[in-house]
């Protein structure tokens, strides 16, 4: 009868002299040095940018004990197109800001890129891109721009064509003006889509977001009441009436990788969404960050 | 989103023509009356009743009513038995006509620990079929061995196939399943967070529970909504003889519950629970325990009629947690719930017994941010009115069909910042809608106990053959006492938890409804088992499961925007084994439960653990009889750790929010974690070791109980909650020495 009481404590001095040895517990991995690149290239500019940093382990949780960025300044940085080689050098930016630029170059439309950096402390990173080919926008009826008083009521419907390879695009549409008592005034302000509230309950302008390409000629509606509202808010701020001298339509298209990364980066731009995750996107190979494109495309009419 | 369905009364008919013609066959009288406990009248569940030299008999069900039908006219002997009463015999005549009410009162008697787990010599008439169902009743429940008092979820944690894990949305996982995926049952009642913060009680005292039914799987028609367990607790009606009470106090909580009769027809019960203050407890014991709950429970019955064993209750619940920081930086969160219900039981129609419960419950969560750089402020809200009733026909044979239905409307309101930066707030009425049919037979050796379970509502909204459930039992007796068992079963669940997959343990869990476009979660159970006594003193119990999940609700990994999906349906599997052993000699009683359990989720091309993957649990507990009144407890329980995604480093990020304004390169990144393969890591293994002493003593009418116990006596850090953009760290228990008080009149 003794015997199981025996082996019983037993048992519980064993567990007790060994089961407080607690498992310390942190919930990182080995830290494993990466290069984080980011490099959008646009048809905007004549010049291209190409950040490229390090990863770091902070000591503890807080990743704001490290305030400093640690650039990777001695990497070899070239971007190629089927037809040419573009070097990208190593430039401070600002006091803080290290980029290689390549300049004098400016992406063609519907052309491919592959990016490849060569660290030799840090290996290899590659990537690609394709910007999108050239688009086009038009508004429907530009009678509602010249008289929209007549239309208050209605839609200043504009018209897309989209490029190949534009997975996202975004239309933006800006009102050139000058002002009645000071005719040498050139301004420019951007129409919203639509009206909501801010935080603190106030009316404010939604302007359009990075939508996704589900068809390759997508239409965009203005309520002509929000291109008037523009010029009322204009004429309030100037105390003068203001003259409306033509309006602006830029077609700005992203390739598949920079719309995911925007997105994914940007909680998805869903403010329905019930999920509280942080996801990460990237598509460069062997390191982080994002190696796009987007082309930019305007129409301009003037009154 | 609201969806409207009127439900079809064809069930009422059909019972109706059920019960016509069964009592249409009768060649006697039907033998039927209540089996309650002598001490306090408390109705005694799963009784054997047994007309002795006629091999005819019945077991009580959960209202401790039996009915044996169709008698042959003639004098017999009867007898009731319940191990942990005193068997009891009467001498009855049976007439032709009109049915016999023979009721017992059963004087209680010691039960041991060796006789709280079922297996081949189950007490209970249910477990003689099932594969997977354990029941436990309030003598059960106080022969486990304790931390610091009896609770209910700590007793059933013994059972295999159970891991517990102590987080607060979801103490406990079964075979796999998710910790959403176990129906709570109180008196019918739906508990959506029976637990209070850091894994030291359920919210339901043990004192107002009667019978604790717990199925780990396969479970029979009757319970939906849920893939993984059941548990159903009935709780007391309150003491017919006179007015008692009981009073607990130990170094963390005290609680009062006095009880008694109004006149011979009603009784009532009312039970309270505290914890101290944090002040205390630290002045105490120099702990610094955050958290704060109480609970209280309050229960008026009506017995209305004796031969019919027709009763009305009127139930409350309710329970609150707090889990406060002093620290501004940290978070706070409190938890809510509720629930009241009107409980109708009786005999109608002859044959037909009927339970039935309208009811309202709530449960609510709240996190605080507060100053918190890491956390948002949230709060999930879920109020369900619903009515639930079951019809149990006893027929000519010992064949008993079931019959029920229930229908709730779930309201969700849930406020949680997204992933945009966006407050969401939620409001969503749901309906649900389910019936049953249960068939329960004998032939020979074999028993056999199936039917059907339906989605009501899902089935007419989206039609499917998902949504009608098949479920069978299959039970074969071997030789001795030992038994080999079949189980299968088909289940659905419309309303989940979701919380953000990326936390490394997460506390705050939002209640949902299955999105719009998405199946329900569904899983077919298979069960195989073989149990009975190896020797006189030593019992086994061996069961396998798989489960196919065919249906899951996990991230959209590939969301990118907002016209895509937040979640999508998945698929998974789980499976493993269980082995339970029991040995009881005079001096010990000895438990010891093994769980190989092993689940994987399979996603968008990538298959991996949830977080609810625990592959080792070993649970073991000795009860040693020291002297007369004298006992000591040792309970251990190692489990190994549950999968997270390890961070494998940061980098400054861009949001690129304005690329095609500004050029990026002069963008302020903003920090950002950066995960490894998801779940591919592990937590630490969680293990504890709780001591107890008790002493029992009776002065003059007064029963009392000391105890000195010692929770994690070992002092082991088990993980409750880790912040992964802190490094916060809060642990459950730690070394907890403590004293408990109890008195009884």
């Amino acid at each position: 009868m003794r015997s199981p009481l025996v082996h019983t404590f037993v048992l519980l001095g064993f567990l007790l002299a060994t089961g407080g040895c607690n498992e310390s517990f942190s919930p990182k991995a080995p830290f494993q040095q990466r290069l984080v690149s980011y490099s959008v290239l646009t048809t905007q500019s004549n010049a291209q940018y190409l950040l490229l940093y390090l990863n770091y382990n902070p000591p503890g949780f807080d990743p704001y004990s490290v305030t400093t960025i640690t650039y990777d300044t001695g990497a070899t940085v070239v971007v190629s197109s089927p037809s040419k080689n573009f070097q990208f050098h190593d430039t401070l930016l600002s006091p803080t800001i290290h980029a290689f630029v390549a300049p004098l170059f400016r992406p063609l439309p519907g052309t491919s890129y592959v990016l490849s950096i060569v660290s030799s402390r840090y290996g290899t990173l590659s990537s690609s891109t394709t910007m999108p080919a050239q688009g086009y926008l038009s508004v429907a009826d530009q009678s509602r721009l010249l008289y929209p008083n007549s239309f208050s009521d209605q839609n200043i419907e504009i018209d897309c064509v989209l490029g190949q390879g534009a997975h996202g695009y975004l239309v933006r549409f800006f009102l050139d003006y000058s002002l009645e008592r000071d005719t040498t005034f050139r301004g420019t302000e951007q129409i919203p889509i639509s009206f909501g509230q801010d935080s603190l309950g106030l009316t404010a302008p939604i302007y359009p977001v990075l939508q996704r390409a589900d068809g390759p000629k997508p239409i965009v509606m203005y309520p002509v009441e929000n291109y008037l509202q523009t010029i009322v808010a204009l004429t309030a701020r100037y105390a003068t009436g203001i003259k409306p001298m033509g309006a602006r339509l830029l077609l700005i298209q992203v390739d598949q990788s920079l719309y995911t990364y925007f997105n994914v980066a940007n909680g998805f731009q869903d403010k329905f969404s019930i999920r509280t995750d942080q996801p990460d996107y990237s598509n460069i190979r062997n390191g982080l960050g994002i190696f796009g494109s987007f082309n930019v495309d305007s129409t301009i009419i003037r009154y | 989103m609201t969806t409207t369905r009127t439900f079809p009364n064809f069930l009422l008919v059909l019972l109706f023509a059920l019960s016509s013609t069964s009592a249409g066959l009768a060649q006697g009288s039907d033998v039927r009356g209540t089996v309650v406990d002598s001490a306090n009248g408390e109705r005694v569940s799963y009784a054997t009743v047994i007309i002795q030299g006629l091999g005819r008999g019945a077991a009580t069900n959960m209202s401790g009513f039996y009915l044996i039908p169709n008698v042959p006219p003639g004098a017999y002997t009867i007898s009731a038995s319940c191990i942990g009463y005193v068997k009891q015999t009467q001498d009855i005549v049976v007439g032709l006509g009109e049915p016999l009410l023979v009721n017992f009162r059963l004087a209680q008697e010691p039960v041991k620990v060796s006789e709280t787990v079922v297996t081949g010599t189950a007490r209970h008439e249910l477990t003689q079929i099932q594969t997977s169902v354990h029941t436990m009743d309030e003598q059960d429940i106080q022969a486990v061995p304790v931390s610091a008092v009896p609770d209910i979820f700590h007793a059933i944690q013994i059972l295999p196939g159970i891991v517990s894990t102590s987080d607060v949305n979801s103490h406990f996982y079964v075979r796999g399943g998710g910790g959403d995926q176990n129906l709570i049952l109180l008196d019918g009642m739906k508990i959506y967070n029976p637990f209070h913060a850091l894994g030291i009680f359920s919210i339901f005292d043990p004192d107002i529970v009667r019978t604790t039914e717990v199925y780990t799987g396969a479970f029979p028609p009757g319970y939906g909504d849920r893939l993984s367990s059941v548990v159903s607790l009935s709780t007391k009606d309150g003491n017919v003889n006179q007015v008692s009470g009981k009073a607990n106090v130990n170094f963390l909580s005290s609680k009062l519950q006095v009880e008694g009769p109004i006149g011979d027809t009603y009784t009532w019960l009312a039970d309270a629970r505290k914890s101290f203050s944090n002040t205390t407890i630290n002045r105490f014991l120099q702990k610094d325990l955050p958290v704060s709950f109480y609970d209280a429970f309050f229960k008026v019955t009506a017995k209305v009629t004796e031969d019919r064993q027709v009763r009305y209750g009127l139930q409350g619940f309710y329970s609150g947690d707090n889990m406060r920081s002093g620290n501004p930086a940290e978070p706070d969160y409190s938890w809510r719930n509720h629930a009241v219900g009107f409980t109708a039981s009786g005999l109608v129609l002859g044959r037909v017994f009927v339970d039935a419960v309208a009811y309202e419950t709530y449960f609510q969560a709240i996190r605080d941010a507060k100053n918190s750089v890491s956390v948002t402020p949230a709060s999930t809200t879920i109020q369900e009115v619903g009515v639930r009733s079951n019809a149990t026909l006893y027929t000519d044979s010992k064949d008993i069909f079931y019959l029920g239905f229930e229908m709730s409307f779930p309201t969700i309101q849930n406020s949680l910042v997204n992933s945009f930066g966006v407050l969401r707030q939620t409001d969503d009425l749901i309906v649900d809608g389910w019936f049953w049919l249960r068939y329960q037979t004998s032939i020979g050796p074999w028993q056999f106990d199936g039917g059907i379970h339906m989605d009501a509502i899902t089935l007419m909204t989206q039609g499917g053959s998902g949504n009608i459930q098949p479920r069978l039992n299959v039970s074969r007796a071997l030789f001795g006492n030992w038994k080999v068992k079949l189980s299968y079963g088909e289940f659905s669940q419309n309303f989940i938890t979701v919380n953000n997959e990326d936390d490394v343990v997460s506390i705050f869990d939002t209640w949902i409804h299955i999105p719009e476009g998405l199946s329900p979660e569904r899983a077919i159970h298979y069960v195989a088992g073989i149990d009975g006594n190896i020797a006189p003193e030593l019992s086994m119990s061996l069961q396998s499961y798989f489960k196919n999940y065919r249906s899951l609700v996990v991230y959209n990994r590939d969301k990118v925007d907002a016209t895509d999906p937040d979640y999508i349906n998945a698929t998974g599997k789980s499976y493993g084994a269980e082995l339970l052993l029991r040995y009881s000699i005079p001096i010990v009683d000895f438990y010891g439960a093994y769980t190989w359990s092993r689940s994987l989720i399979t996603s968008q091309g990538i298959t991996y653990p949830p977080r609810y993957d625990r592959q080792h649990n070993l649970n073991l507990l000795g009860e040693f009889h020291l002297f007369d009144n004298l006992d000591a407890t040792i309970r251990w329980e190692i489990g190994s750790g549950f999968p997270f995604s390890q961070t494998v480093g940061y980098y400054s990020r861009l949001s690129l929010n304005d690329f095609y304004v500004n050029p990026f390169v002069y963008e302020t990144g903003t920090p950002y974690i950066s995960l490894g393969e998801k779940n591919a890591a592990r937590l630490p293994s969680y293990h504890r070791m709780d001591l107890g002493l008790s002493y029992h003593f009776r002065v003059s009418s007064v029963k009392g109980r000391v105890g000195v116990n010692v929770i994690n006596a070992y002092d082991h850090r088990n993980i409750f909650y880790f912040d992964r953009k802190t490094g916060q760290q809060v642990d459950m228990l730690p070394f907890f020495p403590s004293a408990t008080l109890e008195l009884e009149y």
